[in-house]
Protein backbone atom coordinates (compact mmCIF):
# COMPACT_ATOMS: atom_id res chain seq x y z
CA UNK A 1 0.00 0.00 0.00
CA UNK A 2 1.53 3.19 -1.05
CA UNK A 3 -0.85 5.82 0.41
CA UNK A 4 0.18 8.92 2.01
CA UNK A 5 2.61 8.02 4.88
CA UNK A 6 1.85 11.49 6.93
CA UNK A 7 -2.03 10.40 6.91
CA UNK A 8 -1.57 6.78 7.69
CA UNK A 9 0.95 7.45 10.27
CA UNK A 10 -1.91 10.22 12.03
CA UNK A 11 -4.37 7.67 11.75
CA UNK A 12 -2.60 5.05 13.20
CA UNK A 13 -1.36 7.29 16.30
CA UNK A 14 -5.84 8.09 16.67
CA UNK A 15 -6.24 4.74 16.02
CA UNK A 16 -3.95 3.40 18.66
CA UNK A 17 -5.08 6.26 21.17
CA UNK A 18 -9.00 5.48 20.76
CA UNK A 19 -8.08 2.20 21.30
CA UNK A 20 -5.84 2.16 24.35
CA UNK A 21 -9.45 4.18 26.10
CA UNK A 22 -11.09 0.93 25.65
CA UNK A 23 -11.38 -1.32 28.20
CA UNK A 24 -13.70 -4.23 27.81
CA UNK A 25 -16.40 -5.43 30.66
CA UNK A 26 -14.67 -7.97 32.77
CA UNK A 27 -18.23 -10.17 32.20
CA UNK A 28 -17.74 -10.79 29.05
CA UNK A 29 -17.10 -14.38 29.13
CA UNK A 30 -19.94 -14.52 31.51
CA UNK A 31 -22.23 -13.14 29.23
CA UNK A 32 -21.25 -15.56 26.50
CA UNK A 33 -21.85 -18.12 28.46
CA UNK A 34 -25.22 -16.89 29.66
CA UNK A 35 -26.41 -17.06 25.91
CA UNK A 36 -24.69 -20.56 25.65
CA UNK A 37 -26.95 -22.09 28.26
CA UNK A 38 -29.66 -20.09 27.09
CA UNK A 39 -31.84 -22.17 25.11
CA UNK A 40 -31.89 -21.13 21.17
CA UNK A 41 -34.42 -19.48 20.15
CA UNK A 42 -36.73 -21.48 17.91
CA UNK A 43 -37.51 -20.68 14.47
CA UNK A 44 -41.11 -20.53 12.95
CA UNK A 45 -40.93 -23.60 11.45
CA UNK A 46 -40.26 -25.40 14.67
CA UNK A 47 -42.76 -23.26 16.76
CA UNK A 48 -45.25 -24.66 13.95
CA UNK A 49 -43.93 -27.96 14.11
CA UNK A 50 -44.34 -28.04 18.29
CA UNK A 51 -47.58 -26.38 17.92
CA UNK A 52 -49.16 -28.61 15.60
CA UNK A 53 -47.68 -31.78 17.15
CA UNK A 54 -49.37 -30.64 20.28
CA UNK A 55 -52.91 -29.51 18.75
CA UNK A 56 -53.23 -33.29 17.10
CA UNK A 57 -51.94 -34.78 20.63
CA UNK A 58 -55.14 -32.77 21.95
CA UNK A 59 -57.65 -33.27 19.55
CA UNK A 60 -56.83 -36.94 20.00
CA UNK A 61 -57.61 -36.69 23.75
CA UNK A 62 -60.99 -34.93 23.20
CA UNK A 63 -61.72 -37.41 20.67
CA UNK A 64 -61.50 -40.46 22.90
CA UNK A 65 -63.19 -38.35 25.44
CA UNK A 66 -66.20 -37.37 23.41
CA UNK A 67 -66.24 -40.79 22.34
CA UNK A 68 -66.40 -42.18 26.00
CA UNK A 69 -69.03 -39.36 26.66
CA UNK A 70 -71.24 -40.69 23.82
CA UNK A 71 -71.52 -43.86 24.23
CA UNK A 72 -72.61 -43.14 28.04
CA UNK A 73 -75.06 -40.67 26.07
CA UNK A 74 -76.63 -43.56 24.09
CA UNK A 75 -77.56 -45.78 27.00
CA UNK A 76 -79.63 -42.64 28.30
CA UNK A 77 -81.03 -42.30 24.52
CA UNK A 78 -82.01 -45.74 24.34
CA UNK A 79 -83.49 -46.09 27.32
CA UNK A 80 -86.02 -43.09 26.89
CA UNK A 81 -86.50 -44.30 23.03
CA UNK A 82 -85.52 -40.36 22.01
CA UNK A 83 -82.97 -39.18 19.56
CA UNK A 84 -80.95 -35.86 21.00
CA UNK A 85 -78.24 -34.23 20.44
CA UNK A 86 -75.60 -34.08 23.13
CA UNK A 87 -74.88 -30.53 24.21
CA UNK A 88 -73.88 -30.24 27.35
CA UNK A 89 -70.31 -29.42 27.75
CA UNK A 90 -67.64 -32.81 27.89
CA UNK A 91 -65.80 -31.59 31.12
CA UNK A 92 -66.82 -33.24 33.77
CA UNK A 93 -65.22 -31.11 36.49
CA UNK A 94 -68.25 -28.21 35.31
CA UNK A 95 -70.14 -27.49 38.36
CA UNK A 96 -71.87 -24.54 37.49
CA UNK A 97 -75.50 -25.00 36.34
CA UNK A 98 -75.57 -22.22 33.83
CA UNK A 99 -74.52 -22.62 30.05
CA UNK A 100 -70.61 -22.34 29.45
CA UNK A 101 -69.83 -19.01 28.09
CA UNK A 102 -69.91 -18.98 24.56
CA UNK A 103 -66.51 -17.81 23.18
CA UNK A 104 -66.49 -14.44 21.85
CA UNK A 105 -64.35 -12.14 20.14
CA UNK A 106 -64.83 -8.40 20.55
CA UNK A 107 -63.50 -5.52 18.94
CA UNK A 108 -63.24 -2.02 21.26
CA UNK A 109 -63.61 1.03 19.62
CA UNK A 110 -59.96 3.12 20.05
CA UNK A 111 -59.31 6.56 20.27
CA UNK A 112 -56.66 6.83 18.09
CA UNK A 113 -53.76 7.94 20.53
CA UNK A 114 -50.98 8.07 18.32
CA UNK A 115 -50.86 9.60 14.83
CA UNK A 116 -51.59 7.36 11.59
CA UNK A 117 -48.86 8.83 9.94
CA UNK A 118 -46.08 7.93 12.39
CA UNK A 119 -46.58 4.55 11.52
CA UNK A 120 -46.53 2.14 9.27
CA UNK A 121 -48.55 -0.54 11.15
CA UNK A 122 -50.82 -1.53 12.10
CA UNK A 123 -53.36 1.23 11.28
CA UNK A 124 -53.91 3.41 14.53
CA UNK A 125 -57.89 3.82 13.48
CA UNK A 126 -58.51 0.70 13.90
CA UNK A 127 -58.27 -1.99 16.84
CA UNK A 128 -55.52 -4.07 16.15
CA UNK A 129 -52.48 -3.43 18.47
CA UNK A 130 -49.65 -5.63 19.59
CA UNK A 131 -47.81 -5.56 22.69
CA UNK A 132 -44.99 -7.49 22.19
CA UNK A 133 -42.74 -6.25 18.90
CA UNK A 134 -42.44 -9.51 17.29
CA UNK A 135 -46.19 -9.82 17.19
CA UNK A 136 -46.34 -6.37 15.26
CA UNK A 137 -43.15 -7.50 12.80
CA UNK A 138 -45.18 -11.43 12.50
CA UNK A 139 -48.01 -9.23 11.43
CA UNK A 140 -46.21 -6.62 9.01
CA UNK A 141 -44.11 -9.19 7.47
CA UNK A 142 -47.53 -11.58 6.17
CA UNK A 143 -50.24 -8.97 6.04
CA UNK A 144 -48.17 -5.96 4.11
CA UNK A 145 -44.65 -7.16 2.69
CA UNK A 146 -46.22 -10.55 1.88
CA UNK A 147 -43.78 -12.96 3.62
CA UNK A 148 -45.65 -16.65 2.99
CA UNK A 149 -42.46 -18.30 5.12
CA UNK A 150 -41.01 -16.58 7.98
CA UNK A 151 -38.11 -17.38 10.22
CA UNK A 152 -38.34 -14.45 12.58
CA UNK A 153 -35.20 -13.02 14.84
CA UNK A 154 -36.01 -12.32 18.43
CA UNK A 155 -36.52 -8.65 19.01
CA UNK A 156 -32.93 -6.32 19.44
CA UNK A 157 -33.79 -3.56 21.42
CA UNK A 158 -32.50 -0.32 19.87
CA UNK A 159 -33.24 1.80 22.66
CA UNK A 160 -36.08 3.08 25.01
CA UNK A 161 -39.09 1.87 23.27
CA UNK A 162 -37.82 1.07 20.06
CA UNK A 163 -36.60 -2.48 18.72
CA UNK A 164 -36.16 -4.21 15.47
CA UNK A 165 -36.94 -7.61 14.47
CA UNK A 166 -35.17 -9.32 11.90
CA UNK A 167 -37.46 -11.33 9.51
CA UNK A 168 -36.40 -14.12 7.00
CA UNK A 169 -37.92 -16.26 4.13
CA UNK A 170 -35.90 -19.09 5.48
CA UNK A 171 -32.81 -18.97 7.75
CA UNK A 172 -29.98 -18.60 5.22
CA UNK A 173 -32.01 -16.10 3.27
CA UNK A 174 -31.11 -12.64 3.22
CA UNK A 175 -32.55 -9.96 6.33
CA UNK A 176 -35.36 -7.37 6.20
CA UNK A 177 -35.47 -5.46 9.36
CA UNK A 178 -38.65 -4.89 10.59
CA UNK A 179 -37.95 -1.29 13.37
CA UNK A 180 -40.51 -1.00 15.50
CA UNK A 181 -41.44 1.73 18.50
CA UNK A 182 -43.75 1.54 21.35
CA UNK A 183 -45.81 4.57 21.33
CA UNK A 184 -48.20 6.21 23.54
CA UNK A 185 -50.29 4.00 23.85
CA UNK A 186 -47.85 1.22 24.82
CA UNK A 187 -49.00 -0.76 22.19
CA UNK A 188 -45.98 -1.70 19.51
CA UNK A 189 -46.30 0.03 15.98
CA UNK A 190 -44.02 -0.73 12.45
CA UNK A 191 -42.12 2.56 11.40
CA UNK A 192 -40.65 0.77 8.47
CA UNK A 193 -38.63 -1.99 7.29
CA UNK A 194 -35.00 -2.02 5.04
CA UNK A 195 -33.27 -4.30 3.43
CA UNK A 196 -29.43 -4.36 2.61
CA UNK A 197 -30.65 -5.12 -1.10
CA UNK A 198 -33.09 -2.35 -1.72
CA UNK A 199 -32.46 0.88 -0.69
CA UNK A 200 -35.54 3.76 -1.32
CA UNK A 201 -33.91 7.05 -1.87
CA UNK A 202 -37.36 9.06 -2.88
CA UNK A 203 -39.67 9.28 -1.64
CA UNK A 204 -38.80 9.70 1.94
CA UNK A 205 -40.51 8.35 4.92
CA UNK A 206 -43.54 10.73 5.65
CA UNK A 207 -43.67 12.33 1.98
CA UNK A 208 -47.19 13.23 0.94
CA UNK A 209 -47.38 11.58 -2.23
CA UNK A 210 -49.54 12.39 -5.36
CA UNK A 211 -50.31 9.82 -8.70
CA UNK A 212 -48.21 9.28 -10.31
CA UNK A 213 -44.81 9.73 -7.95
CA UNK A 214 -41.44 9.25 -9.30
CA UNK A 215 -39.45 7.02 -6.60
CA UNK A 216 -35.73 5.89 -6.81
CA UNK A 217 -32.99 4.19 -4.80
CA UNK A 218 -30.51 1.25 -5.21
CA UNK A 219 -31.51 -2.05 -5.65
CA UNK A 220 -30.17 -5.95 -5.99
CA UNK A 221 -32.63 -8.24 -6.99
CA UNK A 222 -32.81 -11.45 -9.48
CA UNK A 223 -32.73 -9.64 -12.81
CA UNK A 224 -32.67 -6.59 -11.06
CA UNK A 225 -36.32 -6.42 -10.44
CA UNK A 226 -38.13 -4.96 -7.87
CA UNK A 227 -42.01 -4.82 -7.24
CA UNK A 228 -43.49 -1.69 -5.48
CA UNK A 229 -46.97 -1.69 -3.93
CA UNK A 230 -48.78 1.56 -3.11
CA UNK A 231 -51.00 0.65 0.08
CA UNK A 232 -53.01 2.70 2.64
CA UNK A 233 -52.38 1.82 5.89
CA UNK A 234 -55.21 0.21 6.77
CA UNK A 235 -56.38 -1.91 4.06
CA UNK A 236 -54.15 -4.66 2.05
CA UNK A 237 -55.64 -4.23 -1.20
CA UNK A 238 -52.95 -2.26 -3.72
CA UNK A 239 -54.06 0.97 -4.33
CA UNK A 240 -51.57 0.80 -7.09
CA UNK A 241 -48.30 -1.13 -8.16
CA UNK A 242 -45.10 -1.42 -10.32
CA UNK A 243 -41.83 -2.91 -11.36
CA UNK A 244 -38.64 -0.49 -11.18
CA UNK A 245 -35.53 -1.98 -12.34
CA UNK A 246 -32.10 -1.97 -10.13
CA UNK A 247 -28.86 -4.32 -10.57
CA UNK A 248 -29.11 -8.04 -11.48
CA UNK A 249 -25.51 -8.35 -9.83
CA UNK A 250 -23.38 -6.82 -7.22
CA UNK A 251 -23.21 -4.21 -6.29
CA UNK A 252 -26.80 -2.58 -5.90
CA UNK A 253 -27.26 -0.71 -8.74
CA UNK A 254 -29.45 2.57 -9.15
CA UNK A 255 -33.21 2.31 -9.89
CA UNK A 256 -35.86 5.05 -10.97
CA UNK A 257 -39.95 4.45 -11.52
CA UNK A 258 -42.94 6.21 -11.69
CA UNK A 259 -45.64 4.67 -9.41
CA UNK A 260 -49.36 5.40 -10.86
CA UNK A 261 -52.19 4.61 -7.58
CA UNK A 262 -55.49 4.80 -7.30
CA UNK A 263 -55.88 8.10 -5.61
CA UNK A 264 -58.11 8.14 -2.02
CA UNK A 265 -60.82 10.23 -1.35
CA UNK A 266 -59.31 11.69 0.97
CA UNK A 267 -55.39 12.13 2.59
CA UNK A 268 -54.73 8.59 4.00
CA UNK A 269 -51.69 6.71 5.95
CA UNK A 270 -49.72 4.43 3.44
CA UNK A 271 -47.19 2.41 3.05
CA UNK A 272 -44.94 1.76 0.03
CA UNK A 273 -43.28 -2.23 -0.40
CA UNK A 274 -40.39 -2.63 -2.32
CA UNK A 275 -40.19 -6.32 -2.32
CA UNK A 276 -38.06 -9.02 -4.40
CA UNK A 277 -39.45 -12.44 -4.87
CA UNK A 278 -37.80 -15.64 -5.51
CA UNK A 279 -37.54 -17.18 -9.00
CA UNK A 280 -38.09 -20.21 -8.16
CA UNK A 281 -41.87 -20.48 -6.44
CA UNK A 282 -42.69 -16.88 -6.04
CA UNK A 283 -42.41 -16.10 -2.36
CA UNK A 284 -41.35 -12.84 -1.09
CA UNK A 285 -38.09 -12.76 0.15
CA UNK A 286 -36.95 -9.30 0.92
CA UNK A 287 -38.59 -5.99 1.33
CA UNK A 288 -38.23 -2.50 2.50
CA UNK A 289 -41.48 -0.17 3.26
CA UNK A 290 -42.04 3.23 3.88
CA UNK A 291 -44.80 5.22 5.26
CA UNK A 292 -45.94 8.19 3.41
CA UNK A 293 -49.18 9.87 3.06
CA UNK A 294 -51.54 9.49 0.12
CA UNK A 295 -53.21 12.51 -0.75
CA UNK A 296 -56.15 12.45 -3.37
CA UNK A 297 -54.15 14.90 -6.13
CA UNK A 298 -52.62 14.20 -8.74
CA UNK A 299 -49.38 15.53 -10.30
CA UNK B 1 -39.11 -30.97 9.25
CA UNK B 2 -36.67 -28.66 10.76
CA UNK B 3 -33.37 -29.67 12.47
CA UNK B 4 -33.07 -28.54 15.88
CA UNK B 5 -30.49 -26.34 16.94
CA UNK B 6 -27.85 -28.78 18.42
CA UNK B 7 -26.44 -29.06 22.57
CA UNK B 8 -25.56 -26.06 24.16
CA UNK B 9 -22.66 -25.62 26.93
CA UNK B 10 -20.88 -23.75 28.91
CA UNK B 11 -17.30 -22.47 27.62
CA UNK B 12 -15.16 -24.85 27.12
CA UNK B 13 -11.20 -24.63 27.87
CA UNK B 14 -10.39 -24.42 24.08
CA UNK B 15 -13.35 -21.10 23.70
CA UNK B 16 -11.85 -19.35 27.50
CA UNK B 17 -8.27 -19.62 25.54
CA UNK B 18 -9.77 -18.17 22.61
CA UNK B 19 -11.36 -15.71 25.03
CA UNK B 20 -8.20 -14.99 26.75
CA UNK B 21 -6.40 -14.60 23.40
CA UNK B 22 -8.35 -12.49 21.49
CA UNK B 23 -11.31 -10.44 23.22
CA UNK B 24 -9.78 -7.51 24.07
CA UNK B 25 -8.65 -6.72 20.83
CA UNK B 26 -11.84 -7.76 18.99
CA UNK B 27 -13.74 -5.38 21.17
CA UNK B 28 -11.38 -2.58 20.61
CA UNK B 29 -11.77 -3.45 16.62
CA UNK B 30 -15.68 -3.48 16.98
CA UNK B 31 -15.32 -0.72 19.15
CA UNK B 32 -13.25 1.29 16.52
CA UNK B 33 -15.99 0.54 13.72
CA UNK B 34 -19.01 1.08 15.11
CA UNK B 35 -17.61 3.62 18.00
CA UNK B 36 -20.68 2.33 20.50
CA UNK B 37 -18.39 -0.06 23.30
CA UNK B 38 -21.99 -1.50 24.04
CA UNK B 39 -23.03 -2.45 20.53
CA UNK B 40 -19.71 -3.67 20.15
CA UNK B 41 -19.39 -5.77 23.24
CA UNK B 42 -22.34 -7.58 21.86
CA UNK B 43 -21.43 -8.02 18.23
CA UNK B 44 -18.09 -9.57 19.77
CA UNK B 45 -20.62 -11.84 22.09
CA UNK B 46 -22.31 -13.08 19.49
CA UNK B 47 -19.11 -13.70 17.49
CA UNK B 48 -18.28 -16.44 20.38
CA UNK B 49 -21.42 -17.88 20.88
CA UNK B 50 -21.05 -18.09 17.23
CA UNK B 51 -18.07 -19.79 17.34
CA UNK B 52 -18.80 -21.74 20.50
CA UNK B 53 -22.22 -23.72 18.74
CA UNK B 54 -19.99 -24.58 15.80
CA UNK B 55 -17.00 -25.89 18.03
CA UNK B 56 -13.68 -26.51 18.17
CA UNK B 57 -13.63 -29.06 15.52
CA UNK B 58 -16.01 -27.00 12.97
CA UNK B 59 -13.11 -23.82 12.08
CA UNK B 60 -10.21 -24.26 10.47
CA UNK B 61 -8.94 -20.89 12.06
CA UNK B 62 -11.05 -19.84 14.83
CA UNK B 63 -9.17 -16.30 15.19
CA UNK B 64 -9.62 -15.91 11.30
CA UNK B 65 -13.49 -16.74 12.02
CA UNK B 66 -13.92 -14.90 15.11
CA UNK B 67 -12.54 -12.04 13.46
CA UNK B 68 -15.19 -12.07 10.28
CA UNK B 69 -18.12 -12.76 12.25
CA UNK B 70 -16.98 -9.70 14.75
CA UNK B 71 -16.48 -7.33 11.27
CA UNK B 72 -20.24 -9.07 10.16
CA UNK B 73 -21.98 -8.64 13.41
CA UNK B 74 -20.00 -4.74 12.83
CA UNK B 75 -21.72 -4.01 9.80
CA UNK B 76 -24.88 -5.54 11.39
CA UNK B 77 -24.94 -2.57 14.03
CA UNK B 78 -24.08 -0.26 11.63
CA UNK B 79 -27.08 -1.33 9.24
CA UNK B 80 -29.33 -1.43 12.10
CA UNK B 81 -28.55 2.35 13.33
CA UNK B 82 -28.92 3.41 8.89
CA UNK B 83 -32.09 2.04 9.23
CA UNK B 84 -33.29 3.35 12.20
CA UNK B 85 -31.98 7.03 11.91
CA UNK B 86 -33.81 6.77 8.12
CA UNK B 87 -36.92 5.56 9.64
CA UNK B 88 -37.18 7.70 12.57
CA UNK B 89 -36.34 10.88 11.09
CA UNK B 90 -39.56 12.60 11.91
CA UNK B 91 -40.34 10.43 15.09
CA UNK B 92 -38.56 11.88 17.86
CA UNK B 93 -35.71 8.98 19.34
CA UNK B 94 -32.48 10.19 20.75
CA UNK B 95 -31.45 6.69 21.72
CA UNK B 96 -30.62 6.31 17.53
CA UNK B 97 -27.34 8.65 17.54
CA UNK B 98 -24.50 6.11 18.43
CA UNK B 99 -22.45 7.10 21.54
CA UNK B 100 -19.34 8.86 20.84
CA UNK B 101 -18.02 8.64 24.47
CA UNK B 102 -14.07 9.13 22.26
CA UNK B 103 -14.85 12.46 22.01
CA UNK B 104 -13.43 12.85 25.86
CA UNK B 105 -11.20 10.30 25.88
CA UNK B 106 -8.75 11.23 23.25
CA UNK B 107 -6.56 14.56 22.08
CA UNK B 108 -7.60 17.25 19.67
CA UNK B 109 -5.66 15.27 16.86
CA UNK B 110 -6.65 11.87 17.23
CA UNK B 111 -10.53 13.38 17.63
CA UNK B 112 -10.13 14.50 14.24
CA UNK B 113 -8.51 11.77 12.65
CA UNK B 114 -11.24 10.10 14.13
CA UNK B 115 -14.19 11.72 12.75
CA UNK B 116 -12.43 11.97 9.49
CA UNK B 117 -12.83 8.59 9.70
CA UNK B 118 -16.31 8.25 10.22
CA UNK B 119 -16.75 10.09 7.03
CA UNK B 120 -15.19 7.39 4.98
CA UNK B 121 -17.41 4.36 3.27
CA UNK B 122 -18.17 1.61 5.85
CA UNK B 123 -15.75 -0.35 3.85
CA UNK B 124 -12.99 2.09 3.25
CA UNK B 125 -13.29 2.20 7.27
CA UNK B 126 -13.22 -1.39 7.38
CA UNK B 127 -9.83 -1.99 5.46
CA UNK B 128 -7.90 1.57 7.18
CA UNK B 129 -8.76 -0.15 10.74
CA UNK B 130 -7.57 -3.56 9.69
CA UNK B 131 -4.90 -2.34 7.95
CA UNK B 132 -3.08 0.25 10.47
CA UNK B 133 -4.90 -0.84 13.50
CA UNK B 134 -4.97 -4.33 13.22
CA UNK B 135 -2.10 -4.89 11.15
CA UNK B 136 -3.30 -6.91 8.58
CA UNK B 137 -1.85 -7.51 5.62
CA UNK B 138 -3.95 -7.46 2.54
CA UNK B 139 -4.26 -10.90 2.04
CA UNK B 140 -5.56 -11.46 5.58
CA UNK B 141 -7.80 -8.16 5.07
CA UNK B 142 -9.44 -9.40 1.72
CA UNK B 143 -9.82 -12.99 3.50
CA UNK B 144 -11.29 -11.04 6.55
CA UNK B 145 -14.02 -9.10 4.55
CA UNK B 146 -14.68 -11.24 1.94
CA UNK B 147 -13.42 -9.39 -0.84
CA UNK B 148 -10.15 -9.71 -3.22
CA UNK B 149 -7.41 -8.11 -2.63
CA UNK B 150 -7.33 -5.85 -5.71
CA UNK B 151 -10.25 -4.32 -3.86
CA UNK B 152 -8.68 -4.07 -0.55
CA UNK B 153 -5.85 -1.13 -2.12
CA UNK B 154 -8.73 0.02 -3.87
CA UNK B 155 -10.23 0.96 -0.80
CA UNK B 156 -6.92 1.62 1.13
CA UNK B 157 -6.56 4.15 -1.74
CA UNK B 158 -9.71 6.36 -1.98
CA UNK B 159 -10.09 5.66 2.06
CA UNK B 160 -6.64 7.34 3.04
CA UNK B 161 -6.99 10.12 -0.31
CA UNK B 162 -10.49 11.42 1.15
CA UNK B 163 -9.12 11.09 5.06
CA UNK B 164 -6.34 13.32 3.84
CA UNK B 165 -8.92 15.73 1.49
CA UNK B 166 -11.21 15.96 4.98
CA UNK B 167 -8.27 16.71 7.24
CA UNK B 168 -6.67 19.22 5.05
CA UNK B 169 -10.35 20.88 4.35
CA UNK B 170 -10.49 24.51 6.63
Amino acid sequence: MTEDRETTERLRRALAARAETIHPEPDGLDRIEEQLMARTPLTDTQRWTIAGVAAVATLLVVALFVVSATDDDDDADLATGTSTTTTEPVEETTTTTEAPEETTTTTTTFTPAVDPFTVAFPSPDGSRRFDAPAAAARAFATDVLGFTELVLGGPAPTGDGTADVAVQDREDGPVTLVSLQQLDDDAWYVVGAATEDISVAVPGPGTSLASPFETSGEALAFEGTVEVLVLRQDDPTPLGQGIVTGSGAPPPGPFQGRIEFMPPPEPVAGVLVYRVTSPEDGRVVQATAVRVRLTPFTS
Amino acid sequence: MATMAPPLRRAEPWLVGLYRAHHRDLVRLATLLVDDQGSAEEAVQDAFVAVARRGSDGIEDPAAYLRTAVLNNARSVLRKRRVRRRHLRSVENPAVAPGADHEVLVDEEARQVLAALGELSERQREVLVLRYWADLSEIEIAAALGISTGSVKTHAHRGTAALARILEAP
